[in-house]
């Protein structure tokens, strides 16, 4: 046995559980069998500072079941924050579900020709004026057409 | 007596501890009342050797039963309830020395230069026995161990004066056996080293 696995089994040691070569370590190495020494006067000056507990004061239990009366009227407060909280997490939930399925039954109608611009490439030969490629509004054709139209 | 047969008369209790403590957990005060009287003579020893005033011990003790309380529910059965109350106990009392840190200057009591610091008239190799030299160990113990860490303290009293073994102590700490030795060893050093820093210090002052 080392010096650095002694300390390892000076707690056994005080305990009488260390094995053998602890014994022989101890009294072959000077250093190991004066900490031990010492290590022993820990226990014996710790030992000695043992004594009855306080008991409690007559106070002690209403002091502590009143503690325990606020716990438990504080978890109930808490348990029904948390109970309704939850209550309205459902209805919401089911409130949503109910608008997704009316919106999905309930398709809107197609949109009609004047409702959305609509664009799509036109010639510049068709257009009065200079007129560039390009994309432009279906109103503006319309009107364009509607103005070739009267001409 | 064989350890079945000790396991086997442990059992009854055991039941009945367990009833208790399902019954702590649906809010019934009195079953909840059993188990405190059942551990409240461990926790007032662990806490009275820790502080000094008799209200601040009823006030660590109040505090760990206040606690276990609110944590009934999380408790699995899977360690002993007095193991468990233990690492509740031992978490307020780190707490307790954490907030107790910096003492006040009245509180703080004098080095006395005298033959107190004697560990060895205190000690010797036997446990003194009268009141007088149990006093002056116990003023020198409070002494050293205001230069401990807390950990230090609490390992070397739950070892040293509760008598827990390794392994309770271990379970309590949720460490290895032999993790523990090494840290009760390495206290037991900071400890003899605050002693000899003392002595050093008290020679000096005679000079």
């Amino acid at each position: 046995m080392q010096c650095a696995d002694f300390e390892r089994h000076c707690e056994d040691w005080l305990d009488a559980t260390a094995p053998p070569e602890f014994e022989a370590h101890r009294r072959a190495c000077e250093r190991c069998r004066a900490l031990a020494e010492e290590l022993a006067g820990t226990r014996g000056l710790l030992g000695s500072i043992r004594r009855e507990p306080p008991e409690p004061s007559a106070a002690f239990w209403a002091r502590l079941e009143e503690g325990l009366s606020e716990a438990d009227r504080k978890a109930e407060f808490w348990a029904l924050l948390a109970l309704s909280a939850r209550r309205t997490a459902v209805a919401l939930a089911a409130l949503a579900m109910a608008l997704g399925l009316w919106v999905w039954t309930h398709p809107a109608p197609p949109l009609s020709a004047f409702d959305a611009p609509q664009t799509f490439l036109v010639d510049d030969a068709s257009l009065p004026g200079p007129a560039t490629y390009g994309q432009i509004d279906r109103d503006q054709v319309v009107l364009t057409l509607v103005a070739r139209r009267e001409e | 007596m064989t350890a079945e047969d000790a396991k086997r008369q442990a059992e009854p209790a055991q039941a009945e501890e367990r009833r208790l403590i399902e019954r702590a957990r649906e809010g019934d005060h009195q079953a909840f009342a059993a188990l405190v009287e059942r551990y409240q003579r461990r926790v007032f020893s662990l806490a009275g050797h820790l502080v000094r005033r008799s209200e601040d011990v009823e006030d660590l003790a109040q505090q760990v039963f206040l606690k276990a309380y609110l944590a009934l529910p999380r408790f699995d059965f899977r360690a002993g309830f007095g193991t468990w109350l233990y690492r509740i106990a031992i978490n307020e009392c780190y707490d307790y020395l954490r907030r107790k840190r910096t003492l006040k200057a009245a509180e703080q009591s004098e080095v006395q230069v005298g033959e107190w610091t004697d560990w060895d008239r205190l000690v010797g190799a036997s446990v003194p026995a009268d009141a007088q030299r149990r006093a002056e160990a116990r003023d020198l113990v409070e002494h050293l161990f205001r230069r401990l860490p807390a950990q230090d303290r609490i390992l070397l009293l739950l070892r040293e004066v509760e008598g827990f073994s390794l392994s309770e102590i271990a379970r309590m700490f949720g460490l290895s056996e032999n993790v523990i030795k090494v840290r009760l060893f390495r206290a037991r050093q900071r400890l003899l080293e605050a002693h000899r820093r003392l002595r050093a210090a008290e020679a000096a002052r005679r000079r």
